[in-house]
């Protein structure tokens, strides 16, 4: 090799290992860890601790933990998946579950994680999908105390999806049935396209984010009835006091789902009515606008609701006729019963929110702050009062455009 | 009043906006003077005659030190060496000294005879290097012949052998030489050297036996579409094949002969109106300077003339298809062709060479651009494949969709190794299997790659030693880095494999980023023949993006590559169906 060679060489190599030595040094990149010596979470519970303990002596003995006396207590429990029969692979016999439930106590979120890695490995949250929050734990902690580490901590993802449940939050991730129970969650949550019953998925950052802007906003509870899973009904928090209010009914759940005309599904059973017999109308489309009129101190709102659909089931006498006028008649009498019956939904969406609960969960305030800003820099300290006050009409509109394959000429309208 | 109020509000708002401070506007300038300055020394720099005058006299210095050595070492004259030993005007001496030289080999071949009754001739050749029978037809038999006519006796010897020479032997391939040296050279390498007694010149007589094998499919670059034709060993048949397919006069075989001990012949072929003059110059100045004992085959040339010994990448391109050489010819390459070896190299080379192959051009272009991108998308798996794995399996776990993760978690139960060793496993099994079955004959190469494959990979995930997506991996990679159609490539690709496993298995993501980083920088570094190696990309030249990632139709390419800087810049096949005649009744003649 010519000299010349070698210096050049042993510059390349000074060089490289320079490169390599700051490549390795400088990024702390270091943790290493094999995917099977993770405890993959893909739930998480929230609870309060069971009375005994939230007691000294109690929480001694049950959790190897020395914790003095707390009556704000929390219980958590990590669903963790055991991959080795999630997967699918051919051990043991079909009936043992493809998880496991690991429940700690302690005062806070973190040292709580932390107390798992006396039991097993540490918790691997970046696939954790559900975050469940007992009913009791919310009425009387503030939510933003309780999901502050989940949104602090980058380990769990802001797209984990936030639920209320009206039993132990515990208790739903030990249904009945083999299935995970999250993924059953998820997968109906799906169905919102199906339901007006289903709300729209609050993931943790639009939690975080109603939360700390102080609206008021609804979560979708869950229940178990009997060992099963099933979604509930929506429950109010309050955006002053960042706590659990109260439970929405079923139509009040319908007809919030029109006033806030964001979805694309649903059916609304018009009841028998002056002796007419009940049909059903499938939303197709819906969409609603929030307007908010000041007229010197008075603020009031006016919805303005519009929808496209189709009768999909109709108990009423079978009516054949060529007759314009009375596929006319027919048509005008099917509407209007429609736009009653979701009028009368919303109105009483807006009695219970406007008298009972007094919060905002329609997103007035939002509209007021965007329209008016002045004004509503003004009412704000007093909004809880001034909402529940406010007048708010509701204009409804539907347009009926297919029948199905009865009454055909309707289409051809 | 009420404009005043706005004006007072809007005032408020802005003072909400922090006016910065004064070190980041002097950050802020500085930022924007320092290459603007920079840009601008280097605008006046280039405008400044004096100055680059200067500059490119001192840039063609080391040029210019070159150039006596490419005069004295390019196409050296036979018959111009010094210590040359002549031939002596007896028989009986010449034939002495050429006996004291190569009398040894038994293979040396002794035919004396007579013309009529004095004038004594002997015919030396080495057996099996010529062919006998041309000998005996056509130089025996005539002066046999003659010396029955007894015309010659009374002539001078040498006036003789020139007349033999001009007049009574019927070959082709005759050469007179007063030359001994010359004349031994010539008999080993086949020719006859036919001595007449009393004269001091010989005649050498081409008669070398062709040693042809047949020309068939190289079995390296097989298409499904195209000619069925590859080149072979010899240099001759090859330069016949390409000229059977190059009517162009342009087209241009420059001899050399290398090597100290075996001289080899050498060829460069190039297209003189197309190829860069600057280019054949390079080429030819570092053939030049070859110097070693022998060549045995143009791998050695493509050392020996490559710009960086130290790159992963072949930076000449080898082939053994006629039509891929011409295409490269006809683009602005150059090839070398070596005697003895059936591989051309052509040159400059540019990555997107590697993944190309010629049935791009031959099938249409819809089904050849996409061919095209998943040879890309195969190189890409084939050199990212197990280090991605790594880095998601040991890092990111997160990254993979959550049903994917739990079945990778399972099926990684019970594994003992970090990926990295099971990677490193599985792969240099595969390696060696590979290497196996090439050294192995056909039949039983095969047997071995797949009944060794299977058996290694089904045995090892049964003993838990490899999870089975390990190997699903393992298998993926070895198929991809199939795909990439040049050997030496796949070759590139397979060590460089090993290297980014390594930093994906320290930093996981992003130590790929870095070994990514790294490659960019080398490749973008890496020049061929002047030519950088990822050429189309960087420096940018949107024209030859056109056969690039994609193959355009072929009235789209109408330009040769511009990053070759061809003398003629315009393919002439193509002008006729741009200018919409389709029948192609009326072409027109471009020169």
């Amino acid at each position: 090799m010519k000299p010349n060679c070698k210096l050049k060489l042993r510059r390349h190599l000074a060089r490289w290992s320079c490169l390599l030595l700051a490549s390795l040094v400088l990024p702390g990149c270091w943790d290493a860890r094999m995917i099977n010596q993770l405890s993959i979470t893909s739930g998480v519970a929230l609870d309060q601790a069971p009375p005994e303990l939230m007691t000294e002596e109690g929480a001694v003995g049950r959790n190897n933990g020395n914790l003095p006396q707390n009556p704000d207590r929390l219980q958590v429990t990590f669903e963790i998946i055991i991959p080795k029969i999630a997967s699918g692979m051919p051990s043991g016999s079909s009936t043992v579950k493809p998880f496991t439930n690991i429940t700690v106590t302690g005062d806070t979120m973190h040292e709580l994680t932390r107390r798992i890695a006396l039991e097993t490995n540490p918790i691997f949250a970046e696939h954790a999908k559900v975050i469940l929050i007992s009913r009791q734990l919310a009425e009387k902690v503030d939510l933003i105390r309780l999901l502050n580490m989940f949104y602090r901590d980058e380990g769990y993802r802001e797209s984990c999806v936030i639920f209320l449940t009206e039993s132990d939050a515990k208790s739903v991730f030990s249904v009945k049935g083999n299935d995970i129970p999250t993924d059953t969650i998820m997968s109906i949550a799906d169905n919102q396209f199906r339901s007006t019953r289903v709300l729209p998925l609050l993931t943790l950052q639009k939690t975080m984010e109603k939360l700390t802007n102080g609206t008021s906003f609804v979560l979708q509870s869950l229940n178990v009835y009997n060992g099963k899973l099933m979604f509930h009904s929506g429950a109010v928090i309050d955006g002053a006091t960042k706590r659990f209010t109260g439970y929405m009914g079923a139509l009040e759940m319908q007809g919030l789902a029109w006033l806030h005309g964001k979805k694309t599904g649903g059916l609304v059973r018009i009841p028998e009515f002056e002796g007419k017999p009940s049909f059903v109308y499938e939303v197709k489309k819906m969409t609603s606008r929030i307007i908010p009129v000041v007229n010197g101190d008075q603020i009031s709102f006016r919805v303005q609701i519009r929808s496209r659909g189709r009768i999909s089931e109709d108990w009423r006498p079978l009516q054949i006729t060529e007759n314009k006028l009375d596929i006319e008649r027919l048509l005008q009498d099917s509407r209007r019963d429609v736009e009653r019956e979701i009028r009368l939904m919303t109105q009483k969406t807006l009695d219970l929110i406007q008298r009972k609960y007094q919060t905002d969960i329609i997103g007035c305030s939002n509209e007021l702050r965007i329209h008016h800003p002045q004004v509503w820099a003004k009412v704000k300290p007093q909004w809880k009062r001034i909402f529940a006050e406010a007048p708010i009409t509701v204009d409804v509109s539907v347009d009926i455009e297919d029948f199905g394959l009865e009454n055909m000429q309707l289409q051809k309208r | 009043m009420r404009i005043l109020h706005n004006m007072v509000m809007i005032m408020r708002d802005l003072s909400l906006l922090k006016i910065p401070t004064w070190d980041i506007w002097l950050a802020a300038g500085f930022s924007f003077l320092a290459p603007y300055l920079v840009y601008r020394l280097f605008h006046w720099l280039g405008t400044n005659e004096q100055f680059m005058k200067r500059w490119k006299s001192l840039k063609s210095k080391p040029k210019a030190s070159a150039q006596p050595t490419l005069c004295s070492q390019l196409r050296q004259p036979p018959e111009k060496t010094e210590d040359e030993a002549m031939l002596h005007r007896s028989l009986n001496q010449n034939v002495d000294a050429i006996c004291k030289q190569i009398g040894d080999n038994t293979d040396l071949y002794l035919r004396p005879f007579q013309f009529g009754q004095h004038m004594k001739a002997m015919l030396l050749y080495m057996d099996c290097a010529t062919d006998k029978q041309l000998l005996d037809e056509f130089v025996l038999k005539p002066l046999m012949r003659l010396s029955s006519d007894g015309v010659t006796d009374r002539m001078d010897p040498n006036r003789f052998v020139r007349r033999l020479r001009l007049e009574w032997i019927p070959m082709s391939e005759l050469e007179d030489t007063a030359s001994l040296t010359r004349s031994i050279s010539a008999m080993l390498v086949g020719s006859a050297v036919l001595l007449v007694d009393g004269s001091d010149h010989a005649i050498l007589i081409g008669a070398k036996t062709k040693l042809l094998r047949a020309i068939d499919e190289p079995s390296t670059e097989a298409l499904v579409r195209g000619p069925r034709l590859g080149f072979i060993e010899s240099l001759r048949a090859n330069t016949v094949i390409l000229r059977d397919r190059t009517n162009d006069p342009n087209f241009k075989v420059i001899g050399f002969e290398l090597g100290q001990r075996n001289r080899k012949k050498v060829s460069l072929f190039y297209v003189q109106d197309i190829a860069q003059p600057e280019l054949v110059e390079e080429v030819k100045r570092r053939i030049s300077q070859i110097d070693v004992d022998d060549l045995p085959e143009s791998g050695y040339i493509e050392q020996l003339i490559e710009d960086n010994y130290m790159s992963p990448f072949p930076q000449l391109q080898t082939t053994e298809r006629p039509d891929r050489v011409i295409a490269g010819l006809l683009e602005g390459r150059v090839a070398i062709m070596l005697d003895g070896s059936p591989f051309a190299l052509i040159a400059p080379v540019t990555f997107n060479m590697l993944l190309q192959t010629p049935e791009d051009y031959y099938t249409r272009w819809i089904p050849g651009s996409l061919l095209r991108v998943l040879r890309y998308v195969s190189a890409f798996v084939s050199l990212f494949g197990p280090a991605l794995y790594i880095a998601f399996i040991s890092f990111h776990q997160g990254l993979i969709p959550t049903k994917l993760a739990i079945s990778m978690s399972g099926t990684r139960e019970g594994v003992p190794f970090p990926p990295l060793v099971e990677a490193l496993m599985m792969e240099i099994a595969i390696e060696i299997l590979r290497e196996a079955g090439l050294r192995l004959p056909k039949p039983v190469g095969q047997a071995v790659g797949l009944v060794g494959g299977l058996v290694i990979g089904t045995a090892a995930v049964e003993a838990h030693l490899v999870s089975p997506l390990m190997v699903i991996v393992v298998a993926l990679t070895a198929i991809t880095s199939f795909a990439i159609p040049q050997y030496e490539a796949g070759v590139a690709i397979r060590m460089l494999r090993f290297i980014v496993m390594f930093c994906a298995a320290t930093l996981g993501l992003y130590g790929i980023i870095l070994f990514i980083l790294m490659l960019l920088t080398h490749v973008v570094k890496l020049k061929s023949f002047g030519l950088p190696y990822v050429s189309p990309a960087v420096p940018f030249r949107s024209n030859d993006w056109q056969d690039f990632l994609l193959r355009l139709p072929l009235f789209k390419l109408v330009l040769r590559p511009r990053m070759l800087k061809p003398q003629d810049q315009q393919r002439e096949t193509d002008i006729a169906k741009k200018g919409g005649d389709r029948d192609g009744s009326g072409r027109q003649s471009q020169s």
